[in-house]
């Protein structure tokens, strides 16, 4: 005969479960209060000097004292220098983030001398940006206004002390420690030298033939890469400026992986202009997928079409915005059907 | 008995396991400073709190003048005193890109606390890039040592542990105290310019390059750890050029199309007066800059820099 198993506990048992419960839920006590004082120390790991990591990142390249083949009278000043994503702010401070939230890889710089500028010297600064389209956002993030096109390539232009251009998946900065024309030579030359020294397949960014032409400000377009217009999921935005009616105001556009995201997006975008005092306007617009926001004294419009979700912003009248709008659309629709 | 070898059982494992994971070792920690420091307090109390904006040109003409209007500076230095001058000396970068000190404002500085009776000057930065090559091409040591001054290199010995009381970013951390510790007032100087991260890079910004090791961590939260900064030096005497302001694409600038000639040089022994005074070169307010409305609600300084009646001179 099976003898029956006595299950009941013991009031020994159960004080003693309480007991070890209670101990493990000051444990998880102390646990969640001690991460509220994260210390930033416990990832201090050593270089205590700050230029130390890049000392370390400073190797000559290849056995070369150049980054590149230098054209005639141009020697190095410095050793190349290398910096990835955990070093870029050891160059260039805070503005990393600005590369690094559009997909930067690496960053060889270097100093040069042209025996023709005396004492001054040249910095080339080439960011591998890993795509055309990331070299591209930090170029247009950067466009300076008193920039004077150059034939270095689809985006390219020189400003009285720099030249600023892509190549391929490269963002090059090449920035002289004076002012003078003499150094625009040396400086194309060097340019060209890296062009010849890296050729690339050329990869046209179509975002040009998006936008409407009419009002358009050509060197305007521009590609953000993240958190664009301070919304956080807002990423891979073009954006372009227009002059209509005398009114100055912007359109952009973004394609996502689907139809649904865009929808869901322009969705979220709308509410978060909402939650930040934007008001919804009843407007009879052209564009069934259209809604109009009234915030900060200007007018948004947003819309989606396929995996298109593009809009109209600080537009200080309805009618542009409307106009701009229905032109933005009809352009969607037409490469939509290409 | 089957029941007590299994909880037997479960101990051991969890012991075991245990075991595999303890590190002995503890946390990572700096390998030098392993006692805490502490950073004095150079403020000059009895002086009040003052401010001056000269606009003009000339750095020279327009910092003597600044310092003056707001008692000179032997109201700040006595004679004897051992001078910090910390400068912005971050990037290999020549002086017309105002990425850094400019060495005008070096010379003169130095210049000023050599009159005032100063025993001794140092000038001081622990530079984002190589630092010889920073002081060499900013131009600030070749300023620094023709008017008299030491030029401080960092160097790893040269750090110690700190921990701000009350910090919650700046906690067993390697400052660059050597130089700190064989002083008696510290003048900081930066020119203004735009940040990426932090909307603008000032008086306040520029303490930055006090700390060691990898403080990039500390742009996660720029607007506390400038604030921080703010907190654990507290200065003599601040100067803030505005000669040419970098409007754009800050820090590092790069164009002379970045720059702006905004023609001001801003003096002051309150640091966030300063910084809110600089952040109206750079079209902004200090409501925009949550840095400086931080600083303020520490006690720090005022950002109604008009409340100081702030000497203002054109030249």
């Amino acid at each position: 005969m099976k003898q029956k198993i006595k299950t009941k506990t013991t009031s020994k048992q159960t004080l003693l479960s309480l007991i070890i419960l209670g101990i493990l839920a000051i444990i998880s006590g102390g646990v969640f209060i001690a991460q509220f004082s994260y210390n930033p120390a416990l990832q201090q790991m050593t270089p205590v000097l700050a230029a130390e990591d890049m000392r370390m990142a400073t190797a000559p390249v290849s056995g070369s004292k150049s980054l590149i083949s230098l054209p005639p009278g141009q020697s190095p000043l410095s050793p190349p220098e290398i910096f990835d994503t955990t070093t870029l702010s050891d160059k260039i401070n805070g503005k990393a983030e600005l590369y690094l939230s559009a997909g930067f890889v690496q960053l060889r710089s270097q100093r040069f001398n042209d025996q023709s500028a005396g004492d001054v010297w040249i910095e080339i600064f080439v960011y591998d940006m890993g795509s055309p389209q990331n070299a591209f956002s930090v170029f247009s993030a950067q466009r300076r206004d008193d920039a004077q096109a150059l034939e270095l390539g689809q985006f390219a232009y020189r400003t009285s002390n720099a030249l600023f251009f892509v190549h391929g998946h490269f963002y090059i900065e090449i920035v002289a420690s004076d002012i003078s024309e003499s150094l625009i030579s040396p400086m194309m030359a060097l340019a060209e030298a890296f062009i010849a020294e890296h050729p690339i397949q050329v990869q046209a960014i179509g975002e040009k033939e998006l936008f409407p032409k009419e009002g358009l400000v050509e060197t305007s377009i521009a590609l953000v890469a993240a958190d664009a217009f301070g919304y956080a999921r807002y990423d891979q935005v073009f954006t372009a400026s227009y002059m209509l009616q005398d009114i100055e105001l912007m359109a952009y556009y973004s394609r996502r992986k689907t139809a649904s995201e865009a929808k869901e997006l322009a969705s979220s975008y709308r509410d978060f202009l909402i939650a930040f005092g934007g008001k919804l306007i009843e407007a009879d617009l052209a564009i069934d997928t259209a809604e109009m926001i009234y915030i900060l004294e200007t007018y948004e419009i947003i819309f989606f079409h396929g995996p298109y979700l593009a809009g109209v912003r600080e537009a200080a009248d309805q009618q542009p915005a409307q106009e701009l709008a229905l032109r933005l659309f009809n352009r969607i629709k037409e490469i939509a059907r290409e | 008995m089957v029941r007590s070898a299994k909880a037997g059982a479960s101990i051991l494992a969890a012991c075991s396991v245990s075991y595999l994971f303890y590190d002995r070792a503890g946390p990572g920690r700096l390998e030098n400073g392993t006692a805490g420091v502490q950073i004095p307090d150079f403020s000059v109390p009895q002086l009040g709190q003052r401010m001056s904006v000269v606009r003009g040109s000339s750095r020279s003409e327009t910092l003597q003048r600044a310092i003056k209007s707001i008692g000179g500076m032997q109201a700040f230095i006595k004679k004897g005193d051992r001078v910090l001058l910390k400068v912005n000396a971050a990037f290999a970068s020549p002086p017309m890109l105002s990425a850094t000190t400019h060495p005008e404002v070096v010379t003169a500085i130095t210049r000023l606390c050599f009159q005032a009776g100063a025993a001794a000057v140092t000038v001081a930065d622990n530079p984002i890039n190589d630092p010889a090559s920073c002081f060499r091409l900013t131009g600030i040591e070749q300023a620094a040592r023709s008017a008299g001054a030491t030029v401080f290199y960092p160097q790893k010995e040269y750090f110690k542990t700190f921990s701000l009381a009350g910090g919650q970013l700046i906690r067993n951390w390697p400052i660059l105290y050597e130089p700190l510790s064989r002083i008696d007032k510290i003048i900081g100087t930066a020119p203004v310019k735009d940040h990426h991260r932090s909307g603008a890079s000032m008086i306040m910004k520029n303490w930055y390059g006090l700390l060691g090791g990898r403080r990039n961590i500390f742009h996660q939260d720029i607007h506390t750890i400038i604030k921080e900064l703010a907190m654990m030096v507290k200065p003599s005497l601040v100067v803030l050029d505005g000669t040419t302001t970098m409007m754009r694409n800050g820090p590092t600038g790069g164009s002379l199309s970045d720059l702006k000639e905004t023609r001001t040089m801003i003096v002051s022994n309150d640091q966030v007066a300063a910084d809110a005074f600089g952040a109206t070169l750079l079209d902004k307010t200090a409501d925009e800059l949550a840095f400086i409305k931080k600083a303020e609600a520490m006690g720090l300084g005022t950002a109604d820099f008009q409340s100081l009646n702030p000497v203002r001179e054109s030249i």
